[in-house]
């Protein structure tokens, strides 16, 4: 190995050349719509002619993205707790579980994730008509949780294989019986991985769409769906606002774990 | 903790460990008596585990039953059986400071605070680790780890106490070092130890009696002496200490005992030996190293080709014919010295030829 051996010049360039377009490529769309949501233009043109914070302004007079919003947070917000609640009880079987074929379970629980959501919501939409589910939030929050559920699953099972059986084994050596055990010793241990699945779970069905697309009604529009709609039919700036706040929220949640793993896995009040 | 716990009475009565065709248990018999240290000796796979499972209730057994001061605990889940247990790595709560480590126990038994602080308080007084209490696990050394481990495990005076290779983890120096704490411990907490390990020296240093397992056998039971002197077959001999083996061939009577013909050649003395005895040990301090020749019953010569002095005794390697002969002397002043190359003699009494079946 001579990874020691610093590149040539001309390799660095090439390196830092390529690095640079490929973050362009993948922040130069956002960033064009975070720029068009400054525009002074009541139609999508870019570059703006100028800045202005109009769209912004006219927001919180808009019933319907106000409407929107609270329903994508009436929806997310539940989707992320019945994901921490399936996605860990999953991980421990996957991880903890004495059961045949756990790495078949794990790859199955973990699917949805790979599935196309156009799959899903073509199966979802029958199926939530049949339970008399259509147009309900039962009916997307219990869809977004497929899709939702996998991110903890994977966070969670990731920091309990960090962690040795031995743990639960000698707390019920000490007299906890399974939930004792998995509460004050297990559920400690993996809640930064909960936390941080928790957080991807709640930003994928705060952005999800496709779904959104075939189970929500007017009732029940999420903001990703009322995005769309506009798109459709009206393309004016407002729109860009929007996105950029629905993009600014997702960035903060992202943020949330980063910020916890950087103080450490140990959370205040459990050292106690 | 009080000293003088009552140590229980721990019964295997038939136990049984299968995984699938895998037998990793034959039928075993085996009686712990109240308060004794016992260690539980023997290869890995050699069934140690599964015995240590049927005690814990992480394993139940494929039969059999598990006495533990006579009642039936065999199915009874591991958090209603009362036991302690220092396990290898110690398995501390590593999100918790070690005073939380070592309260856990009451908590789970639901004691009054006041209780749980006073208790923890003189619990870690016992293991000299007070001013360690508001310590994270990680920020301690790996004996300090232990002492919290014994402390956590005892804290709500368990009559059981399990230790499954609880210095595997250290370096030799402090493993010796706490073995001397662990038996202290033992003597103050006065619980019944079942001791797992695989180190032979280990087990004969601590245990008031030692069990060998080998292939999911239970080969002997007894004191490290007497295991020692009196192995009843040449896994046990090979397994505690070392031993000079040959492979007996043909064994006559003869005035005073048995004369052995080997395989390897020398002809050796014994008391006695049985049909069916095939192996034949002779442990390496038994065996006198002379410049001239003895009057022992059994006499070699040989040249040496290996000395070395390790604390205390010395450690000859003779080449005597075909055969290489472990001989250990202590160093003391007067004892003679040998160097490598000097023709030498080697003897040993009769009853020092240990004759066993395979």
């Amino acid at each position: 190995m001579n990874a020691a051996r610093p590149l040539p010049l001309s390799a660095r360039l090439v390196l830092i050349a390529m690095t640079a377009l490929v973050i362009l490529f993948l922040f130069l769309p956002l960033l064009i719509v975070v720029i068009l949501s400054f525009s002074p233009l009541s139609y999508l043109s870019f570059p703006p002619p100028g800045v202005s914070m109009r769209w912004y302004e006219s927001l919180p007079d808009s019933p319907e993205w106000l409407h929107a919003l609270w329903s994508s947070i009436k929806v997310a917000v539940p989707v992320a707790a019945l994901s921490v609640v399936l996605g860990v009880a999953a991980a421990l079987v996957a991880v903890r579980g004495r059961i045949a074929g756990r790495p078949a379970f794990a790859a199955l629980v973990a699917a949805p994730m790979m599935v196309p959501h156009i799959v899903l919501a073509i199966g979802m939409y029958p199926t939530m008509v049949d339970a008399r589910l259509s147009g309900t939030f039962a009916a997307i929050v219990l869809a977004h949780t497929v899709i939702a559920m996998p991110f903890v699953f994977i966070t969670v099972r990731a920091s309990l294989q960090g962690y040795s059986p031995t743990l639960e084994q000698a707390a019920m050596t000490m007299g906890a019986n399974g939930w004792v055990a998995f509460r004050r010793v297990t559920l400690p241990m993996v809640l930064p991985g909960v936390l941080t699945g928790a957080v991807f779970a709640f930003t994928a069905s705060f952005d999800e769409l496709m779904l959104s697309l075939f189970l929500t009604t007017p009732e029940t529009n999420t903001l990703p769906r009322v995005i769309w709609a506009h798109l459709a039919f009206q393309l004016s700036p407002d729109i860009a606002a929007v996105a950029t706040l629905v993009l600014a929220l997702s960035c903060l949640l992202v943020a949330i774990p980063l910020v916890l793993r950087r103080q450490g896995a140990v959370i205040p009040g459990l050292a106690e | 903790m009080t000293a003088g716990v009552r140590g229980a009475r721990i019964e295997f009565a038939g136990v049984t460990g299968h995984y699938g065709s895998f037998i990793a248990l034959h039928e075993t018999n085996l009686v712990i008596e109240p308060g004794e240290f016992f260690a539980l000796l023997g290869p890995s796979g050699s069934g140690k585990s599964t015995l240590l499972g049927a005690i814990t209730g992480f394993n139940a057994p494929s039969a059999g039953r598990v006495l533990i001061n006579g009642a039936d605990v065999t199915g009874t889940p591991p958090y209603k059986r009362n036991i302690g247990m220092v396990f290898q790595n110690y398995a501390l709560f590593p999100f918790m400071t070690v005073a939380a480590n070592v309260a856990f126990p009451l908590q789970t038994r639901k004691r009054p605070r006041a209780e749980v602080h006073d208790r923890v308080e003189r619990a870690l007084a016992m293991v000299r680790l007070s001013a360690m209490a508001h310590r994270l696990p990680r920020q301690l050394s790996g004996g300090q780890q232990q002492r919290v481990a014994l402390a956590r495990a005892s804290i709500y005076d368990p009559p059981v106490l399990l230790m499954d290779e609880p210095l595997g983890a250290l370096d030799k120096n402090l493993r010796e070092e706490l073995q001397d704490e662990i038996r202290q411990f033992h003597r103050k907490v006065g619980a019944t130890v079942v001791y797992v390990t695989h180190d032979q020296a280990e087990a004969a240093a601590l245990a008031d009696r030692v069990a060998i397992l080998n292939a999911g056998r239970l080969e002997q039971i007894g004191t490290p002496r007497h295991l020692y002197e009196h192995p009843c077959n040449a896994f046990v001999a090979g397994f505690l200490g070392e031993a000079n083996r040959f492979t007996l061939r043909q064994a006559h009577p003869e005035p005073g005992g048995t004369r052995l013909e080997t395989i390897e050649g020398p002809t050796l003395a014994a008391t006695h030996a049985a049909p069916g005895d095939t192996a034949i040990c002779i442990r390496p301090e038994r065996i006198r190293i002379t410049a001239t020749q003895g009057s022992d019953a059994n006499r070699l010569s040989g040249t040496v080709i290996d000395a070395v002095f390790s604390t205390g005794s010395i450690r000859y390697r003779i080449e005597a014919g075909a055969q290489i002969l472990l001989v250990r002397t202590t160093a003391a002043r007067d004892g003679a010295t040998f160097h490598v190359g000097d023709t030498v003699h080697l003897g040993w009494a009769r009853e020092d030829t240990l004759v066993l079946p395979p």
